[in-house]
Parts: C-alpha cells; structure tokens; sequence
C-alpha cells in the first residue's frame, strides 16, 4: 500500500509541478557543464547524422523496434550511430567507460509459454535445487509469464504472472490514472521446502495430535525400540507461503491523498522440533517431531498524506492479526522408564500463540532552504498476546499444588520511535548530517512465578528448585545518534567523515547499559576515465557499565531456592563470562577498493574488507570474531547485446571462544578451576564465482546467454585446552563441513519473426555436502540412542533441466 | 567534540542560506527535443514519468537535462568539440549532488525521497542515475542494481539458497527490507523500526510476545542469524552447540566441550551434538507461551 501511496504522492509532485508552472530546478547550467565533455559532442554529432537519416529517408514508424533500441542505446551511450538501413556510422571511440543498458521498448505486452523437464542422476529429490521453486522431482514442468499491458494518456493497467505453475508463481494488476488514483491486487506463492528425507514412526502428522502405532515398542532408548524401523513413515518437511494483497491509493486534491491495503498471508506445512521428556542431566529422552505449520496473518494499513510545495506530512494506521489454528502439539511417549514418577504418556507442546500488532507512525519533513531539510519520524507501537495457557502438564498423573496464578500471558510490549534527522548541503560539494533516533521496546508482560512440571516428567516442582522460575520480560531502548560529513572536492574526490554514538539501556540482562562509539572515514577518488578507488576505516568502541552476573540469576529464581545455595554456587551462567551481544567490545573496519579501466570497455575492479572484534572484558564466551572478503570483478561490454562478466569473492570468518567445563555437583570447585578451561575456534572459508556472458549472433536474432556459479564452503571447528587437563586428552578437531554447488545455464532466444521467439534453455547444476551432524545418521538411528531424529543427511544431486519456450509480443 | 560543534554550525547556517536562484530563460519548445531524440521520446512515454508527463507538451525533457537554448545550437556544428550545453548526467566532474538536483527538484517533497537528503548513500555520493532510469519502461531500478557495490552481499546471496531471490536472480528484492533512498525508520536503511519487526513481517509467528523470551532473540534476530546468508543452515552465523555456548555456560551440559569424539561411535555427547544439536530438546528456542517452558522446552 505505502508502494502506491509514495508513487502517487511522487507523480503528483510532477503534475503540479508543471501545473503551476513552477521551476524549481537550479539552472545553473554553465556550472554543470565543462569542457573535456568532447566525447558528449561526438554524441551529439552521431544523434544528428542519425536523425537527419531518419527524417529524410523514411519515417520513423518503420524502423523496427530492435532498430530503435539499437539508435537509442547508441544515442545515449557515445558508441556508433546507427541509420535506417543498419548502416553504421562510425563515431570516435569513447574516451571514457560507459555501462550499456540496453534501452527498454516502448509500451507492449508479452506472453511466455513452455515446458521443462528435470532429470537427477542421484536418487532422491534435488531438495536445494528447488528449495524455493518446487523443481525438485523428475518431471515435465509447465513455464508460464505474461505481462501485459495497456495505456490511455496518464491512465494505465498492467497485468503481470511469473513462474506459473512453479512454487513461486506470481500473479499482479496494477492500474490507476497518474496523479489520481492506483489499484494493485496481487497474488503469490513461495514454496520453502526443508527435508525430502524425514522418517517418523508417529501417525497424524500434520495435526496436533501424533498417535503411535499399534504394537509400538516403547524402550528406555531407541536402541531398545525394536520395530522402529518396521514403523517408521515418510514426511516431506516444508511450507507453503500464499500471500494475497490488495490496495489502493487516492489523491483526494493537489495536497491530499489516502491509501488502504491489506494483505493476508497463509503458511502451511511441516516443520521439525525438538523436544524430551526428563531432564535430569542423564538420560533426557529426546525426539524430533513433524510439527504442524498452520498459519494465517492479516495485514491492514491506512494512511493520509499531505503535501506541500516545501514540506510534506503523513500518518499511517498499521494492524496485524496472526492466527495459529493449532495451539499445541500432543504426541504419544515412544520412551519407557520408570524415573521419574509419574512417567508420562504423552507429552504436550505448545505452538505459537495467537498475537496482534498495532501501530501508528507520524512522519513529516520540511525543507528550510533549497538544499537543507529537516525530518521527523514518530512512532508508538503494540505487539500483544493473551492466548489462553496450557496447564503445567498433559499428564493427569502429575501432583500439582500450587496451580497457576494467572490464565493467560497478558504479554504486552509497547515499541517507541522518535527520528530526527537535519541534512544540508551548504554548497554543492558539501553535505552535512546529524541523526538521533530512539527506539525502546517496553515490556510489560506481568511477573510471575511459575512451578512447573519439567517435560511432562514426575511432579510440580518445589519452590525451592532451581526449576521454579520467574518469567524475565526482558527489554530494550537504544538511543543513535548520527553525525556524517562529505566534501567532494575537484576532480572525483570525496572525504566522508562519521560519528556514530549508539546507547542502548537493558532490563533483565546482566548490563544496565552499553555504548558504542565509532568514528569514521572513508576516501573516494574517481577519475575521469571512470577509474575509482576507496578507502574507508571505522573504528569502534563499546563499554557497558552496571555488569552483574547475578541480576538476571536472581530475578528469574525464587528467594527460597537462592537462599538454599552454598557459596560459590551463586549464579547459573559463570561469572566470568559476558554474552557477546551485551559485551565490552573494540572494533575495527578496514576496507579498500580500486577500480580500473585496462581497456575503454573492460573494468577490473578489487575489493577487500575485513572486520575485527575482540571482546575485551570477556573471560569466557566470544573472545575474538574476524571476518573479511576479497572480491574480484571484471566487465567487459562490447556493445548493447554483448558482454562478458566475471566475478569471484572469497569470504572468511573466524570465531575464537572459550568456557570452563564444571558439573553441578561439583560446581563451587571446578568452575574456578582454569584446568578445566577450553576454547573453541571455527573458521568458515567460502568461495563464490559467477560468469555471465552475453553473446548475439545472426545479426541480433539470436541472443544467448551463458552462465556458471560456483559455490564452495568450507568450516573448520578446532579445539584446544590446556594440555595437563583431562579434558585435553579427549578434543578430537572436527572434521571438515563441506558443502559445493556448481551451476551451469546455458540459454538462447530465436526471433522467428518480429514480434514472436523461441527460448531453449539447458542448465545443469551439481550439490554435495558433508554434514557431520546428520551424515550416517538416517530416521531411527541408534548412533544416538537418546534422540528419536526425523531427518536424515541432506542428499546430493546432478540435475540437467531442458526448457523451450515460445515468446510472443504484441 | 569541537568537529562536532563545527558540523552543528555550519548545519545551521545553511538553513538560513537563500535557495538557489530559478531561472527559466533557457528553455526552449520542448518539442524540438523530439526531433533528433526520438526513441528517448518512445520509451519515455511508457514509464512512469511519462505519463506524469502526459499532455505538457509531450516530455518536460529540459526539466531535467536543463534549458536548451544554447543545446541546440550546437546542431549542424560537425566540427565544434566543446561541451554540450545540455546536462548529461554522465559528466564524471559534475557531483553527485548536482546530479541528483534535478531529480530532488520533483522528488526531494515526496514521501518516499523526502528523507534521501543526508542518507546513507546520498552521503556515500551514489546518484540517482547511478540506479536508476528514468526514461525506461516499467520498474526503474535495473535488476540486481544493489550487488554492484554491495560485493559481498552479493556472494552471500549466491552461495545460500535464499528466499529472497527465490529464482535465483537477484532482482529488486534487497528493497523488501531495506529503503535506499533514507526513507526507512530502522538502522540499516531497515524499513521498519528495528530488524526484529522487519522479520515479523513474515515470521509473525515468531512476533509474541512470549511468555518466555529469550532475550537476545527479542532484541534482535541477527544475533544469531545474518538473512543475507552464511555457511550455516537456517541462517546461523555458526552452527549450534558453539552458537548457544557463545552465552550459555551453566553446570553440567552447556560448559561441556564437544568436539570429534562425540561424533558416532564416540563416547557421550552425541545428543548435544548431532541431530539438531541444543534444539534436540530446546526446540521454541524463539520463545515459548507454555507455562512449564522456561527453559524452551515446551
């Protein structure tokens, strides 16, 4: 909705604009221009020799439209002049580097019709092939798109379908008068397909409620599981997104205008979740369960705009309703035990509840001078849930109490957004800016204490267990403030400076506060033959103060249990360690960038970036996170038809981290004991190549277009710890995740006649990967006998999909 | 602090600057423009400017490009090798600020651009033109306009399936979350107030809010997760058990180190490490509503 609403507040500028007669563009036109532009008069001078041609040999009607998109490209780009008859007048060779675009045709419709088909050379579905698409099964595939359009002066329509018949079709209208009115409906859908190899020996899947087989053979673990196998079923993992959409817009006089759209959203499916029965540290008993995904959310927004010859204003109403039609996931207990008393039959999740958002936004901003402008954003916002709660346990035979306090939630998070922003540009080369923004998220969902059943398992907890616990309404305000500065000074030239200040204060975190100061700069130079290069630095500094390990351990349990602990046993999390998302923090950017033009039409360009963060004050969790990438890419256009790209980046990240290894029973000894200190390093290297070429031959007739992508990913996770621990002897470094796609698509269009072509396409793509946490652990496995998984490793394909299609223009 | 002074300075003197003279001496019929710039005049007439076009005396051409009287001059002139009189907008000396003037001229007031002054790539010096075509049919923003300078998005996009270009394509789609023309309320160029509610709208289901949250995911989802793609699945900027260890060392199963000889045919450790890994057993690790799920269990 707000889509249409800016369009038609932009158009309606234009409109009055012209209207009024009113020139507000600084025709300052001997100050733009200088005079190395020789390369725009050899333009202007092939403008003329074509249309001097034009005028006299034949009217333009009868130029085709390829004709005419080859004139305009050449018209606007400095390369050759072309005439009626294709013949080519030669102009100068440009000095300078200009990207070709090749020049859209005027008004005209287009319908795509076609088949594909898909083979796989290795068993299975081609799940990440098709993740998004559905293309995943050998078949024969309909390919469909139209997009059709009609115009009458400033009133148009334009229907517009994509990807028909595949898992992410599309279907949009568009239509409206510019500066009065605009219509969209839309339709889409987007398939998000998860695991084609998922096997559970539960029955009903896809409801709430998942039942056991007669004749199950409960065990202690799933080794014990005799028939397991025997009783194990298929389930595709996936969902299914449609969405629909509809709006309007209204310009109800020159300054006022209102908009309306709402849009719901359906999501169907399977997902996985994990969950357990006990929880007692020694034989939890773990399974993976197809949970149903049932989903639907409506959208609506309204809004009213004002415009002004120097200022604009609007307000915007928004609501959101999301409705889960299941409300919890039962399943029957594959697990026998006698402890603890009273062992469940069953055990009971629950889904995401039902919620709603509400929000109302204000903005305004109004220009001071011809190149200063102040703005305003402010915004109050709901999310609010009150479904009504599960009772603590499905299981009957649990002794419960203390029962709960409250029925429901009553969860209530109040959003506020204050944005200012003052931006000038005192003289041309020099822009200023200063921001501050507030956002605070205000939670006000009740406390309570809540003796729960621990997994369906045995009875209510006491209140003096560490499992009886407050719920922790934690929030956030986050305070920016933004200082920027940019000088272009001669020749291409620009030094950009930043501040950037960001507070943010915290309830329910072991930090009252933590800030962040960076400073920037960035220098960019570009030359006139359209050579570049850059460097920016940042540098980063954030401090939080008010750290206390036990404000969040002492706000979530109960006075009762607290004063049970010995010393030493004060704290759940170790004191030593900071949450690196709270967490003291030094930082660095360092980026470069150069861009060269080894040939008029070929640019080579590299750049580099790599980030540095080492957590100072922090003993144990992330120490130190490194990323960089390296990215090479060249260009090269021959002309409007013909290029030839290439680009390949490879990323790095490295994540240092550490803890100390204690047991509960021995907790006050072993967790101020550094023997038992280990830190983990996981290093991921990924490498990324893309080719496109652009080819045409048979005097433009028949485009093609070649492609190949390749990705490869590598993660390394290492181990160390000191080397007199026990814990050294037993650090095994893990093998290598692998993961490798290459994608090679080769396709070309045919015109058959002016207005009609045939597309014949060939792409073939190859995946593998190698997942130590999944690979040999299919459905049912015993490899981990106190989990029951769901799905097993990701398979790898070889697919050559064959498509043809005809296109047709009118 | 002094820098800071000076910016806010000058920042207000600006305001106090008179706004650039308007002079309109240099126009000339519009339709003369047709006569050599046919196909500029075809095209444009199906885009969007078009037809806010439509009936002034056909195009407004030198609403753009300048008055041009002194252009037009130059027509017949075969020898003459100065400049052409007529803003291109491919004049590498002139700035991006120049550039963008006569577009701002129209679209500064606008709800959509009134906030592009002063924004990240209004700062960063990207024009206008530098994404857009103004003359062309259609959207205007060129497919997959935003790699171009954000490289490494780009292989981030390519190397994860991602349902944000669900062909494969790279179209507009980095405008579904983000607005490039400053206009949006969150960081990032965000669209919405914080990355959290950018999510919700499509995970709304994820929204709460929770009877039990889990802090570092209501404030911000990309404590664990990047969308534009990492080597993990889901998203995850590493994978579990070292993901969650990064904040969770509590006795027993959380300070505990899992490496290779938890693998199969190991010794213990496995659950905590294969499978699903933590969400084995804490599978609502974005929050539960459940009154037994404080430890996201249930």
């Amino acid at each position: 909705m707000g889509r249409y609403l800016k369009y038609g507040g932009l158009l309606a500028i234009i409109v009055a604009y012209f209207a009024t007669g009113q020139s507000s563009y600084a025709q300052s036109q001997a100050e733009l221009i200088t005079a190395t532009e020789n390369e725009e008069v050899r333009l202007l001078n092939a403008k003329k020799i074509s249309s001097e041609a034009e005028g006299v040999a034949k009217s333009h009607a009868d130029i085709s439209v390829k004709k005419k998109l080859e004139i305009a490209a050449n018209d606007s780009e400095g390369g050759d002049a072309i005439t009626d008859n294709g013949k080519k007048v030669e102009a100068a060779p440009p000095t300078i580097q200009k990207k070709k675009h090749k020049r859209p045709a005027e008004i005209h419709s287009n319908l795509q019709i076609g088949l594909a088909t898909i083979t796989n050379r290795n068993p299975g579905k081609a799940l990440q092939f098709g993740k998004f698409t559905g293309v995943t099964e050998q078949r024969v595939y309909f390919l469909g798109a139209a997009n059709i359009q009609s115009q009458n002066g400033r009133s148009y329509w334009n229907l517009k379908a994509d990807d028909i018949g595949l898992g992410n079709q599309s279907f949009n209208f568009d239509g409206g008068t510019m500066g009065k009115y605009k219509l969209h409906f839309g339709y889409s859908e987007l398939d998000n397909l998860i695991s084609a190899n998922s096997k559970t020996p539960f029955d009903g899947a896809g409801g709430g409620n998942l039942t056991l087989p007669l004749g199950f053979i409960q065990s202690e673990n799933t080794t014990g599981m005799t028939n397991l196998a025997a009783s194990l079923k298929s389930v595709e993992l996936g969902t299914q997104r449609q969405e629909g959409d509809v709006s309007f817009a209204y310009k109800l006089d020159k300054n006022f205008g209102l908009s309306f759209s709402f849009r719901r959203y359906l999501k169907n499916g399977l997902k996985s979740v994990g969950t357990l029965f006990r929880d007692d540290n020694i034989g939890p008993q773990s399974m993976i369960l197809p949970e149903p995904v049932n989903y639907h959310t409506d959208e609506f927004r309204t809004g009213i705009d004002w415009l002004g010859e120097r200022s604009q204003a609007s307000v915007e109403y928004y609501y959101s309703r999301f409705n889960n039609y299941d409300t919890s996931l039962v399943w029957d207990n594959p697990y026998a035990g006698l402890y603890p008393i009273p062992y469940p039959d069953q055990g009971r999740n629950s889904l995401p509840p039902d919620n709603q958002h509400q929000r109302l936004t204000m903005s305004a901003s109004i220009s001071l001078a011809s190149a200063t402008r102040l703005s305003a954003v402010l915004e109050r916002g709901v999310m609010s849930q009150d479904e009504t709660f599960l009772p603590y346990t499905i299981n009957s035979s649990s002794n419960i109490p203390t029962p709960l306090s409250t029925a429901s939630a009553k969860a209530r998070i109040d959003t506020t957004l204050y944005k200012l922003d003052l931006a000038t540009k005192p003289l041309s080369a020099l822009s200023l800016h200063a921001g501050y923004r507030h956002y605070a998220t205000n939670n006000k969902t009740p406390r309570n204490l809540y003796q729960l059943v621990v997994n369906d398992s045995g009875n209510q907890v006491p209140i003096t267990s560490p499992a009886a616990r407050y719920n922790l309404p934690s929030d956030v305000s986050r305070d920016q403030l933004k200082l920027d500065g940019s000088y272009y000074y001669g020749k291409g030239t620009t030094l950009k400076l930043g501040y950037d200040r960001d507070h943010k204060k915290y309830h329910y975190r072991a930090v009252d506060a933590a800030t962040d100061n960076i400073y920037s700069a960035k220098l960019n130079k570009r030359w006139d033959a359209g050579a570049m290069a850059f460097i920016d630095l940042a540098q980063g500094r954030k401090r939080s103060t008010g750290y206390d390990y036990k404000r969040v351990f002492e706000s979530a349990h109960s006075a009762q249990y607290l004063a049970s602990l010995a010393p030493g046993e004060y704290f759940d999390n170790l004191p030593g360690m900071r949450q690196f998302d709270i967490a003291d923090r030094n930082s660095a950017h360092r980026g470069l960038g150069i861009a060269m033009l080894p040939l008029p039409d070929l640019t080579v360009s590299v750049n580099a970036n790599r980030d540095d963060e080492k957590y100072n004050a922090s003993q144990f969790g992330l120490i130190q996170r490194n990323t960089g990438s390296v990215t090479l890419d060249t260009t090269l256009t021959l002309d409007d038809t013909s290029s030839w790209s290439f680009y390949y980046t490879r990323q790095g990240m490295k994540w240092q981290q550490s803890s100390r290894a204690y047991y509960s029973f021995l907790k006050a000894t072993q967790s101020i004991d550094p023997a038992n200190d280990w830190w983990v390093q996981n290093r991921d290297e990924i490498d990324t190549v893309g080719i496109n070429i652009a080819l045409s031959f048979m005097d433009d007739l028949l485009p093609v277009r070649f492609s190949y992508a390749f990705a490869n990913i590598n993660t390394d996770t290492r181990f160390t710890a000191d080397a007199a621990s026990a814990i050294n002897t037993s650090l095994v470094n893990m093998p290598t995740l692998k993961s490798e796609r290459h994608t090679v698509d080769l396709s070309g269009t045919y015109s058959i006649q002016e207005n009609m072509s045939v597309k014949a396409g060939a792409m073939a793509e190859f995946y593998r990967t190698k997942d130590w946490a999944t690979d040999g652990l299919p459905p049912g496995s015993s490899a981990i006998p106190e989990v029951l998984l769901l799905s097993g490793s990701e398979a790898s394909y070889r697919v050559l999909v064959l498509s043809l299609a005809l296109n047709y223009q009118f | 602090m002094h820098r800071i002074w000076i910016i806010a300075v000058l920042a207000v003197l600006s305001c106090v600057l008179p706004p650039t003279a308007q002079a309109d001496e240099a126009r000339i019929d519009d339709a003369k423009c047709v006569g050599c710039h046919k196909i500029q005049t075809q095209t444009f007439k199906a885009s969007a400017h078009g037809r806010a076009f439509y009936g002034e005396a056909l195009s407004g051409c030198q609403s753009c490009h300048g008055g041009g009287a002194a252009h037009i001059e130059l027509v017949g002139q075969d020898e003459y090798a100065g400049p052409l009189k007529i803003e291109s907008f491919k004049n590498k000396a002139t700035t991006p600020a120049e550039k963008n003037s006569p577009c701002l001229a129209c679209h500064n007031n606008s709800k959509t651009h009134a906030y592009w002054l002063g924004s990240a790539h209004d700062m960063g010096g990207v024009s206008c033109t530098d994404c857009h075509n103004p003359h062309a049919p259609g959207d205007p923003v060129r497919p997959g306009v935003c790699l171009t300078c954000h490289q490494t998005k780009r292989a981030q996009l390519s190397h994860t399936k991602n349902p944000m270009m669900p062909r494969g394509d790279g179209a507009q789609e980095c405008a579904k979350c983000h607005d490039p023309h400053g206009g949006g309320k969150g960081p990032s160029l965000l669209k919405a107030a914080s990355v959290n509610e950018t999510c919700y709208g499509c995970h709304s289901e994820k929204r709460g809010p929770f009877l039990w949250e889990h802090a570092p995911v209501r404030e911000n989802c990309a404590t664990c997760h990047d969308p534009h793609g990492t080597a993990n699945a889901n998203f995850l900027k590493i994978r579990p058990p070292y993901l969650c260890q990064n904040c969770h060392s509590n006795a027993d199963h959380p300070s505990q180190i899992y490496s290779a000889t938890s693998l199969p045919g190991g010794s213990n450790g496995a659950m905590r490490l294969l499978g699903k890994s933590c969400m084995n057993c804490h599978g609502l690790i974005h929050g539960s509503n459940h009154p037994s799920g404080s430890r996201f269990q249930r």
